[in-house]
Order: structure tokens, then sequence, then C-alpha cells
């Protein structure tokens, strides 16, 4: 039986460089063709199931009979662009029904085109798509930060060495790739022209999209900050109830989601206590 | 219908008989049912002849049979044989199984028939059948198969063939059949039970690992402790469900082995052995045809359209089929809900099943909306909506048994639980090693 495809987690950017097709899908005859696409991506990864997770920002219905779903979703490094077919109910229900922006998980498939014979434009042909939190994005940042920084260690490493000793045993410094992965890596080399520049240049995504988790952990922590001195604000001696609180905080913006987590997070910090059941009092 | 006369047939019967063994009963009974059906007479012939014939076959290794084959010849010793009594289309069947040894290996074979083989036969099995039953390549001896004893004593003994090469615990396959390595007792247990005799004995059941994996053991005599090195040899590898495990009989030579004589042997402690739990990556997972107790970290990206409401009985907590189990018949049950999924972790996609009580570990949401929709009788479809819109996207730890048969690559789940909140720790990992990256390209 064959193998369920790994969808592999990557940023935008990695996502739609990724013009190489490693076994000729797009051949003009049908008859040749292979059974499955992949994709190469710069950093050499064989692409055919991805996972990725970002801000849904657009939504369009188009095509001659109002059949095909256009969606883009952005992370910190760009936009991937999510083409459906309207006759996918649970997609469509998603897309459709939520109010924009939402972030948003996609497993999907990589699917290529070219709209004139020069120009490779690869899309993502959604199999799931479901609306989800902050922490499920952060989550999925920090894996693909991860799985990046592992494939751009060896990059660098197999770029800045002499390419002729390359095949040379031990000469490639120890990494978690198998020899399957890294003739992938040495293609991407060869069919993208990877240079010390360019992975510099990934660097900085990279970093980029760490510097957006830290951004809404501040964000969580002034919640707390601003819970937390309401609580002081409110409390007469007998605590303050939930609701009340609730209410306070929403006029100040914000969510009802974030005021419970606050909420929660300050009672297991210890930094206030239940005395009743939906009474909260500051310590 | 073309008549043939007796006589006639009569010469044919002879002229196949010359080329195949088979008796003249059978070749008429074939012979008069293709005619019956209107073959003609050289066309029937033909097509017996191909049936019954093996003459294409040869004699074939245990380790270059397939699952599949026809007509093959096999030579081997019987390592182990018992009688099964079992039922086909309703009519009561004695059969004869076990396992078949040479030099090369061993396999599992069914003799479909009474026969008087004992352990240790020397045997040739002519015109056989092979298939694969239990995860196994099984050798079928049907009722067009020969079986011939002979005496060779230029074969290796059982005891011989059963002495296989020393491995690591984590290389030890089912296919292997036999086992010898060392490894520490890790978990230990007595247990009781009554044989069909009545008598009442003891058997020691347990874990056995080195620093490479674990597998379970059962052994009716058992005078170790947890923490012992043993050896063991000839330990034989059964299945259940798939999952192997080591059967200490009266073949398996096992003995304690003094740690304290050898240098490398003082590594392989107890508590080396028996370490916590490191997450698994599951591209070192999935090449593997088992691996026992692994801790997973992936994400839920897909709810496979089997999942939905099940009912199981209430004594083994197993599914019911057409409102009966399997075991009790009809009984008393209780909803429960089936969830397939697939786990990846950007290495690997295994799938796993999980059930009400893990749901309940991971979302309350989720179960308050199936409970509510199991009042209303919905439909399978809004089940799968509900599952994918609360589980696709969800981080996961589970831990349990990994299994690859033929069909699928899955986790036995034993325990889930929700990561926890590690963003602070990671992102210093992260950051560490993006600006010793930086610093690396800032050299060149």
């Amino acid at each position: 039986m064959t193998d369920r495809e790994v969808a592999h987690r990557l940023f935008s950017k990695e996502f739609n460089e990724s013009v190489f097709d490693i076994n000729n899908f797009y051949l003009k005859d049908e008859s040749q063709r292979a059974a499955q696409n992949y994709m190469l991506s710069p950093l050499g990864r064989k692409i055919n199931r991805v996972y990725v997770v970002g801000t849904v920002t657009e939504v369009d219905i188009f095509g001659t009979e109002n059949n095909l779903i256009k969606a883009r979703l952005v992370d910190s490094s760009g936009a991937f662009i999510i083409y459906s077919n309207i006759f996918e109910p649970q997609v469509t229900k998603i897309l459709l029904d939520t109010e924009v922006p939402f972030f948003a998980a996609v497993v999907g498939k990589i699917n290529a085109y070219s709209p004139d014979n020069d120009k490779i434009l690869v899309s993502i042909l959604p199999e799931v798509i479901n609306e989800v939190d902050t922490k499920v994005r952060d989550n999925w940042i920090m894996s693909t930060v991860e799985f990046s920084l592992n494939r751009l260690n060896i990059l660098s490493d197999i770029v800045s060495s002499n390419i002729s000793d390359l095949n040379d045993e031990g000469k490639i410094p120890e990494n978690t790739f198998n020899e399957n992965e890294l003739k992938y890596i040495n293609l991407a080399i060869e069919k993208y022209n990877i240079s010390s520049k360019y992975i510099k240049e990934f660097t900085k995504v990279v970093k980029k999209a760490i510097e957006s988790i830290e951004i809404t952990t501040t964000l969580k922590n002034s919640a707390e900050n601003v819970i937390e001195s309401l609580m002081i604000e409110l409390d007469e001696g007998k605590g303050v109830v939930y609701s009340d609180l609730m209410e306070k905080a929403k006029s100040l913006g914000l969510s009802e989601t974030a005021i419970d987590d606050a909420a929660t997070a300050l009672l297991s910090k210890g930094r206030c206590y239940e005395p009743k059941i939906g009474i909260l009092r500051p310590i | 219908m073309e008549k043939v006369k007796s006589g006639e047939l009569k010469k044919h019967i002879e002229e196949i008989k010359e080329k195949i063994e088979l008796n003249d009963c059978d070749i008429k009974r074939e012979l008069e049912d293709l005619i019956k059906y209107r073959v003609p007479l050289e066309e029937a012939k033909k097509t017996v002849l191909r049936k019954n014939s093996f003459a294409g076959s040869r004699t074939k290794n245990i380790d270059e049979i397939e699952p599949n084959m026809k007509g093959i010849n096999i030579v081997g010793r019987i390592i182990k044989t018992q009688k099964k009594e079992i039922k086909v289309n309703n009519k009561p069947l004695i059969i004869d199984v076990g396992v078949l040894g040479d030099e090369t290996g061993f396999c599992q074979f069914t003799c479909w028939y009474k026969t008087s083989l004992v352990e240790d036969d020397y045997v040739h099995f002519k015109n056989v059948f092979t298939n694969k039953w239990d995860n196994r390549i099984n050798v079928n001896v049907g009722k067009k198969s020969f079986i011939r004893k002979k005496s060779n004593n230029q074969f290796p003994t059982k005891q011989k063939l059963m002495n296989v090469k020393k491995k690591s615990i984590a290389e030890i396959i089912p296919d292997d059949f036999f086992a010898t390595s060392k490894g520490i007792i890790l978990q230990l247990f007595h247990r009781k039970f009554i044989d069909e005799n009545g008598t009442e004995s003891t058997y020691a059941e347990g874990f056995i690992g080195d620093n490479t994996a674990k597998l379970p053991f059962k052994s009716k005599i058992f005078n170790f402790d947890i923490g012992d090195l043993v050896y063991f040899s000839s330990a034989f590898i059964e299945l259940d469900d798939d999952l192997p495990y080591l059967i200490f009989d009266k073949n398996t030579k096992i003995s304690k082995i003094d740690q304290e004589k050898d240098e490398k042997l003082k590594k392989l402690r107890y508590d080396m052995v028996n370490k916590t739990h490191e997450i698994a990556q599951l591209s070192d997972l999935v090449h593997r045809i088992y691996f026992y107790d692994v801790l997973i970290e992936g994400t839920i990206l897909y709810i496979k359209p089997e999942s939905g409401f099940i009912r199981k009985c209430f004594e083994c907590n197993k599914q019911l089929e057409a409102n009966k189990c399997n075991i009790h018949g009809v009984v008393e049950n209780y909803t429960d809900i089936y969830v397939k999924a697939v786990l990846d972790d950007g290495t690997g996609a295994i799938n796993i099943v999980l059930d009400l009580k893990h749901l309940e570990i991971i979302s309350d949401k989720v179960v308050t909306d199936l409970k509510v929709e199991l009042n209303n009788d919905c439909s399978k479809d809004e089940i799968i909506r509900i599952l994918t819109s609360n589980l696709v996207g969800i981080n996961l730890l589970v831990n349990g048994n990994f299994v690859n048969n033929s069909y699928e690559k899955f986790l036995i789940v034993e325990g889930v639980s929700v990561p926890q909140d590690q963003t602070d720790y990671k992102l210093n990992y992260l950051y560490s090693r993006l600006s010793k990256l930086e610093g690396h390209l800032s050299d060149r």
C-alpha cells in the first residue's frame, strides 16, 4: 500500500518559489503524465501535500459558472493562493460562512499552472480547511521555523563548502537528513542556483516569522495586566462578579476569549482566586 | 450435448495419468464436469493438465517464497506442529498448522487435512501454494499437494535451525520466527491460569528490553527478577493482532548474565533502558513493522469518513456487529465515538483511533457538541463536520504501540495529552539556533 504523503510545513515565500516540476507531471501530453505531481522547493523539499496556517484575507467566487473559490492566506512572508471547487462542502462552508479576516489551517495539495509559457504559478488545492486560534498558528510557525532552520543549516554548509567535494563521504556535516532528502537538497541548489545571499535572505524571513509570535505573546500578557488592574479597581473587599468584569473589559476592546484566557491564566498563576463560583478576588 | 463413450474417456484418462499424479476418479470427474459445460474434449484435457500439473515448478528455499505463489515444492524440517479444529462451511475439519524451517529461514504451514506429521520430521512438500495469513507468509498443503517424509541426517536438526543469529531487540521482526538476544527484564507479572485438565499453574509475563527497543514475553517457568540482564536463544515469536511477543518455552535457553565481569555490559542498566519517553519522529518509525511504546507529537490533519458513533459491549468494550458482541452475544451496550484521524508531524503520517475518553482530554467543546448531536439523531456528515472543525490543526501528544501491517500504518493509542504550552522555551531555542546560523553566514 502506498504511504500517505507527508504534509510539509513551509512559509509562503518558499512555497511560491517552488516552480521546478520533479517528475514532469505538467507535460503537455496527458498520456505521459506521472501518477503524482511533486514540486521541488528552493530549500530542497519534494512537495505534494502541504499544511499551512495563516490569515484568510480575501475570498472570491469566480469562474464561468461561479463554481470556483479563490482565497488568499497570508503568513509573515507573503501569501498562499487557494483555489477550490465550490462543490467541496467542507472547504466552501468555512470560506464563505466565516467573516474575513480569520486564522485558518489548510491541508491541501500543491497545484501548478502557467498562464503564459514562461512563468509558473503555484497554488493550494485544499482538502481540509479549519478556522483556528492563535495557539495553532503559533505552534505552526514554531514547527515551520524549526524545519526551515534544519534545511538552511545544511544548505549553508553545502553551499559554502567546495561543490566538487560534496560526494565524498564525511564532507557533509552531521545532519538529520537521509540520502534521498540530500539528493533533493542538492538538486534544489543546482536548479535554483542557491547562493549564500539567498540563504541570508531566507534567514530574514524566518526571523520575521519568529518575531510575529512574540507580538501576540506580549498582547496576551497585556490582556492579563489589564484584567488584573481592572479586578483591583473593581474589588471592594468581597471580590468581583465575573460578568461585571467581562462587561468592563469588553468596553476596553478585549474579546471574550481573550478575557477568559487571561482570567484563567491569572487564576493558575495564583494572582487571584475564586472564593465563590463566578466571583474573582485579586490577591 | 457431445457424448463421449466411456471407453474413449478411459483412453484419455490414461493419457493424462501418464503426465500427472492424480487418480482415475478425480480425472474423470474433472473431465466430465468440463464436457458437461460443452468444452471440447481436447480443450478439456489441456485444462485438466494445466490445472493439476506442476511440471514447471521447482524446489524453493524458504527465503525465496512470496505470497500468492502456486505449484511450488519446499523441503524442510517441521519445527512445530499442532492440530486445530476449525469449521469450513459449518462442517468441522481438523487441520495441521505449524512452522517449517530450512537453512534460509522459517515459514508457517497449514495442511488442510489430517496428517501424521510430528516435530523434527524432514519433509518434502510438493505442489503447494502460498498466501499471507496473520501478516506472515503461509504455505498451504491442499488436496492436490503431496507430503513425502524422508530421512536425511545431513539436514540440520530442529535445535540447530532454531538457534538463530543474535540480534538486538529492535532488529527482531515477526518473519524471523525465532529470536536470540539479550535484554533487561523491565516488567514482570505472575498470572494464574487453569489449563484444560483443570490444574492450576502460574506463568510469567512482562517486558524485556535493551537500549534499542522493548518486547513483551510470556513464560511458564521464570526464575528471574526485574532488573536482571538475561540472555535467551531460540525464543519463539508469536503474533497477537500484528504485534509480536516472545514465548520462552522448553526449547528456549535462558540464562542470567553477570554484568560485573564485562565493562561493556555495565552500561546496560535498568534505569538506562527504562528511560523516560523521548518523542519519536515518524520518519524513523514508518519503515518499521512494529514498535512498542512510542511517544509521538503531531498534528491532526484529517478526519476519515468512517468515523462516527458506534455501540460497544459492556463486558469486553469491543464494537458490536449487527447488535451482537462476537464473544458475549446479545448484551447490554453503550454508545462510544470512533474517530479515525491522520496524525502528521511533518516527517511522516500515520492513522490513530480515538474514542470518547480521549476526546474528553483533548477538548470539552467537541464532547458537548457531539452529545447534543447524539440526541438529535444527526447525519454522519454532520458528525464528521463537528470533528473536523474541532480537531483539525490541534497538536497532540500520543503514546501507544505502532503497527505497520499490509493495510495501514497506525498507532494503537494508549494515552493522549495536549502538549504543555512551551512557547517561551521554544522561542528561546529557535532564537539561539537562528543567531548561530546568522553568525555562520556572516563569517563566510
